[in-house]
């Protein structure tokens, strides 16, 4: 019997950004000037202020709380976690920190298990199809992106910047991070580090039948760090950075919960280096983006209870990726312009496993589209994108040559500003078979072709004027979406040996709904309130004979939904924060023996700030998570933690 | 309070029902019928026992659970009954439950635990009330059928999978199936007068299946690689402890037809399955086309009811989908379907 799990936590980088300016407006916005990322209004992500009273453990702790995302976790602190947005699949969404993409050609999948939070100041999905002209092309043409910044990676020109926290909370976690941050008219630098560590022995209560027992978490440890480095000049309009980052964790793999069985010994080793730069332009009519980073990541992997005759598993993968681009864009006229881009990712993969096949992959990219606006109220975009793929593998055989064209469409419609803006898009992306997919010992196939996306939005959005007492804005969009030739595990030979194919076919309908709200009574007291709520009808269209025809498809809830309430006064702040999917089904077949239960999460966190003198502050945060004491999994046999606590301190300077 | 409130009818909309929402059965008698070993899929802890009566023609799922309070566990591997009481082996979870026969309470669960690492145990056999259960680690496990202890473990090969009885002696097949590509090819032969492994028969790569026939005869499967090299069946004598036979037809599963083999073929490029008819006193196959199981999608095993003379299919529809037990008379004739659970394999007829 031979039971290969594909299973890699790893995430390739934490990357850089670019310069730009903050302004804060009440507090909460964030508007970036020379920027990779262009927003139009403060309510279309997750600003620096609401991510602090979050107070979560990682970037997916962010991303769930946006509209049409569905997370998948494995739990624990640094634990898997993927996202995917509007059912297409993990490997479809590209996560993009501070104008670089990271990227994973080993799994296709970024864990955000990996990604801290306690330096992200901006997160935010580009669904909505905005133009990211300066974002990395492999981004912009991915069926679904999302947008982080860092702190030590966005520079304004507010002088020296510092900051300093502590934390200690339940499960025995401890972590600090540091950074400083300085910026003038010519040169900026930043540098940061951080530790985390935690044991993970949460307890939790396994239901057996009718018989429920306490039972505790183990080999669920966890330690990481990471420190990097950016610096840069400024001259008249552009920008030249460089800069390094290095990662490491050391991490127990918990394992699903076996009943009658508790062995968990299975860990993970990674170290993960960038290495990244960038130059910005922008001039009246032109601006221009050039931009290179390279990438080393190592992951060990070992088992010391495998049943293998070399008395357990130890092996050790190097996945190495260099994306170097250029991107631009170039005002026509008054109403015209046009945006252009070519990008290279070569990537690699070094098993110590002998049997494994040594892939080399060069990704190409190009872009080209063009804005027009008309009559003052439409917006025509049209986008064009190529992307040749060439493979090679030293040891065996390749998966081959791709090469695809994808199109993009878009019109928009907006009368006034803050009023109703109408948007209509249509995009067509595909997602290449990762490395695992292809190549992974008996499992994979090199012959799996890319799965493809079509998807086709509507949507529209309310707000008031950014001025006044009570402010309010709503989106909503509905969306059809088809994914064809989606690869999945299989059982191929017998119930042991499965491979990858390409069998299903899915399609998506689904509906978002956000609101968010802010009221300030007077100067101190202030409240905010955001909801969203995503409708995601996920079906199996494969196989009108199959069982699970029409069925929904494994793991996408039906039903989302965020609730996040917050008071403020003076310098005191709570926030309630709550988190909810409906029923998922842990195999397609939809009957009531593939049923994990919905569940709703909530959590509650209070801040005081001491405001010392000469811009310097002190900040306490206490959070109770899972208020309730939820008893969950999100994927089956994974438990989550039930309640548990944080305390934070936080030091800032300017 | 009322978040409270709003969150429980938040909740009510929240949790719905999946598509089988008729209210499950329960069977008066463990009688006049078949109890069906589910396996399940790894880590998913869902594997369990279904019982088809023939009585009425209903099936109770989730027969251990309902009866015990608690569930199987995770991948059920072997199905067996020794005198009144049935062994199912669980694979994943590392367990043996031990079951009364006809009040279907459990007696024992039998943990297979050696220290902080799972024996994971695969096929039980019995033999003068003792039973031998063959572990992945390497070992066959004895187990005393009074005591419901584990008495000694004999080394063996590695990952042993099959185990059958001939001549007062075991023959454990050695898939060294977790050290692919290269996998064991021996059978263990062990004496059950000494409870020592004697001797190691070279048959093939990746011994897998292995059954003894009316002329205490050895069949074991050789798997092979799953792809270059292809699945065959070999015969050894139990008395010399050699390989007298190698067969040169495609093979997945052997079963018992009364003093004959139905040898199952299953196609996995093409979803067909053939049955054949093997004549266990000529060794060969005397029916090439013996069964045709249109209405089958996944062979995954096959069993013949000798009390009421029919054919009973376990099709796990793909692995992952739940799956049906296909009754065919005598003939070959298509009968009924019953819907079991996820991945049905082995079955134990009752009067």
């Amino acid at each position: 019997m031979r039971l290969v799990i594909i299973f890699c936590l790893w995430i390739g980088t934490h990357c850089i950004g670019q310069k730009n300016r903050i302004q804060e407006i009440n507090e909460v916005t964030i508007t970036f000037n020379l920027d990779t990322v262009k927003i139009q209004n403060e309510w279309e992500g997750i600003n620096a202020s609401k991510i602090e009273s979050l107070q979560v453990n990682d970037a997916a702790g962010l991303i769930r709380k946006l509209t049409s995302t569905s997370i998948k976790s494995y739990g624990g602190l640094g634990g898997l976690k993927t996202v995917s947005s509007r059912g297409l699949g993990a490997n479809h969404s590209k996560i993009v920190a501070d104008g670089f993409s990271i990227t994973n050609t080993q799994n296709g999948q970024v864990n955000l298990g990996q990604i801290h939070s306690d330096n992200i100041i901006y997160v935010r999905s580009n669904s909505d199809g905005r133009s990211q002209f300066l974002q990395p092309i492999s981004a912009q043409v991915a069926g679904s992106q999302f947008s982080l910044e860092t702190f030590e990676n966005n520079f304004g020109n507010e002088g020296l910047q510092f900051r300093l926290l502590a934390k200690q909370g339940s499960f025995n976690q401890w972590g600090t991070y540091g950074a400083m941050k300085f910026s003038s008219e010519k040169l900026l630098f930043s540098g940061h580090g951080s530790f985390r560590s935690a044991d993970g022995n949460y307890p939790f209560t396994l239901v057996n039948g009718n018989q429920t027992s306490e039972e505790t978490r183990s080999n669920n440890d966890y330690t990481d760090y990471h420190f990097g480095f950016t610096s840069g000049i400024k001259k008249g309009k552009s920008v030249i950075r460089l800069g390094y980052m290095q990662k490491e964790f050391d991490q127990g793999l918990p394992g699903a919960v076996i009943l009658y069985n508790n062995s968990a010994d299975e860990r993970i080793e990674n170290r993960d280096q960038n290495l990244f730069g960038d130059y910005v332009f922008k001039g009246n009519k032109t601006s221009l983006r050039s931009f290179i980073k390279i990438n080393e990541n190592h992951m060990k992997y070992t088992d010391p209870n495998y049943l293998g005759q070399d008395g357990g598993i130890d092996i050790s993968y190097r996945n190495r990726s260099m994306q170097a681009g250029i991107v631009g864009e170039n005002k026509l006229a008054e109403n015209l312009k046009i945006y252009f881009g070519a990008e290279q990712i070569l990537s690699d993969l070094n098993v110590s496993d002998s049997n494994f096949a040594r892939p080399l992959r060069m990704h190409n990219f190009g872009i080209l589209g063009l804005n027009y606006s008309f009559l003052d109220k439409f917006k025509i975009r049209l986008q064009i994108s190529e992307q040749y793929i060439s493979e090679y593998n030293s040891v065996g055989i390749s998966a081959g040559n791709k090469f695809k064209i994808n199109p993009y469409f878009e019109i928009s419609f907006n009368p006034r500003k803050h009023l109703m803006n109408q948007k209509l898009w249509y995009r067509s992306s595909f997602r290449m078979p990762s490395f695992n997919e292809l190549y992974y010992n008996n499992i994979g196939n090199v012959n799996l072709e890319p799965e493809e996306a079509h998807q086709i939005n509507y949507g529209w959005s309310l707000s008031t004027s950014p001025k006044g007492m009570l402010q309010w804005y709503f989106r909503n969009n509905v969306y059809l979406n088809y994914v064809t030739n989606k690869i999945i595990a299989i059982p191929t030979k017998n119930l042991f040996t499965w491979s990858m194919q390409n069998v299903e076919n899915a399609r998506i309908l689904g509906a978002d709904f956000k609101l968010g709200s802010k009221w300030g009574i007077n100067e101190h007291v202030k409240f905010d309130l955001d909801l969203n709520y995503s409708f995601q009808r996920a079906v199996d269209v494969s196989d009108p004979n199959s069982p699970t025809y029409k069925d929904q498809i494994a793991y996408i809830p039906i039903h989302t939904g965020n609730i996040d309430f917050s008071i403020k006064y003076r310098t005191f702040g709570m926030r309630l924060s709550n988190y909810t999917n409906s029923l998922r089904y842990s195999l397609n077949e939809n009957i009531s023996a593939n049923q994990v239960e919905g569940f709703w999460v909530s959590t509650l966190s209070t801040f005081y700030t001491l405001k010392l003198k000469n811009k310097n502050n002190l900040t306490f945060r206490f959070t109770v998570k899972n208020l309730f004491n939820s008893q969950y999994a999100v994927i089956r046999s994974f438990v989550m933690p039930g309640r548990n606590y944080l305390i934070v301190l936080k030091y800032a300077f300017n | 309070m009322r978040l409270i409130r709003l969150l429980s009818y938040l909740s009510v909309l929240l949790f719905s029902c999946g598509k089988d929402n008729k209210p499950p059965v329960m069977i008066n008698s463990v009688s006049n019928g078949a109890l069906v070993l589910c396996e399940g899929l790894f880590q998913q802890n869902n594997s369990q026992l279904s019982f088809v009566s023939f009585e009425d023609n209903q099936v109770e799922n989730n027969f251990f659970l309902n009866r015990n309070d608690r569930q199987l566990g995770d991948t059920g591997n072997d199905l067996k009954r020794y005198g009144d009481k049935i062994y199912v082996v669980v694979n994943v979870s590392s367990t043996i439950e031990v079951i009364d026969a006809l009040s279907f309470s459990s007696i024992k669960q039998i943990s297979m635990m050696n220290g902080s690492t799972a024996k994971q145990p695969r096929s039980i056999a019995f033999h003068n009330g003792r039973a031998y259960v063959t572990c992945f680690d390497g070992y066959v496990d004895v187990i005393d059928t009074v005591s419901l202890t584990v008495d000694s473990r004999i080394p063996v090969g590695s990952n042993p999978e099959g185990i059958a009885i001939a001549n007062n002696k075991l023959f454990v097949s050695n898939s060294g199936g977790l050290n692919g590509p290269l996998m064991d090819s021996t059978v263990s032969v062990i004496d059950l007068n000494t409870n020592q492994e004697i001797e190691k028969i070279t048959v093939g790569m990746n011994p897998g299946t292995i059954k003894t026939d009316i002329f205490d005869d050895i069949y074991v499967i050789v798997r092979g690689n799953y792809g270059s090299i292809p699945s065959r069946m070999k015969r050894i004598n139990s008395e010399s402890n050699v390989v007298e036979d190698s067969f040169n037809f495609n093979i997945s599963g052997i079963s018992h037809f009364n003093n004959d083999f139905l040898i199952t073929q299953y196609d996995y490029n093409t979803n067909e399955a053939n049955v054949s008819l093997f004549n266990t006193s000529t060794k060969v196959i005397e029916i090439a086309s013996f069964l045709n199981l249109n209405e089958v999608q996944t062979l995954y095993h096959l069993t013949f009811d000798s009390i009421r003379n029919r054919f009973l299919v376990s099709d796990a529809m793909g692995f992952t989908n739940s799956g049906y037990i296909r009754e065919y008379d005598i003939q070959g004739d298509y009968i009924q379907s019953h819907h079991v659970g996820l991945n049905p394999s082995k079955i134990l007829v009752y009067e």
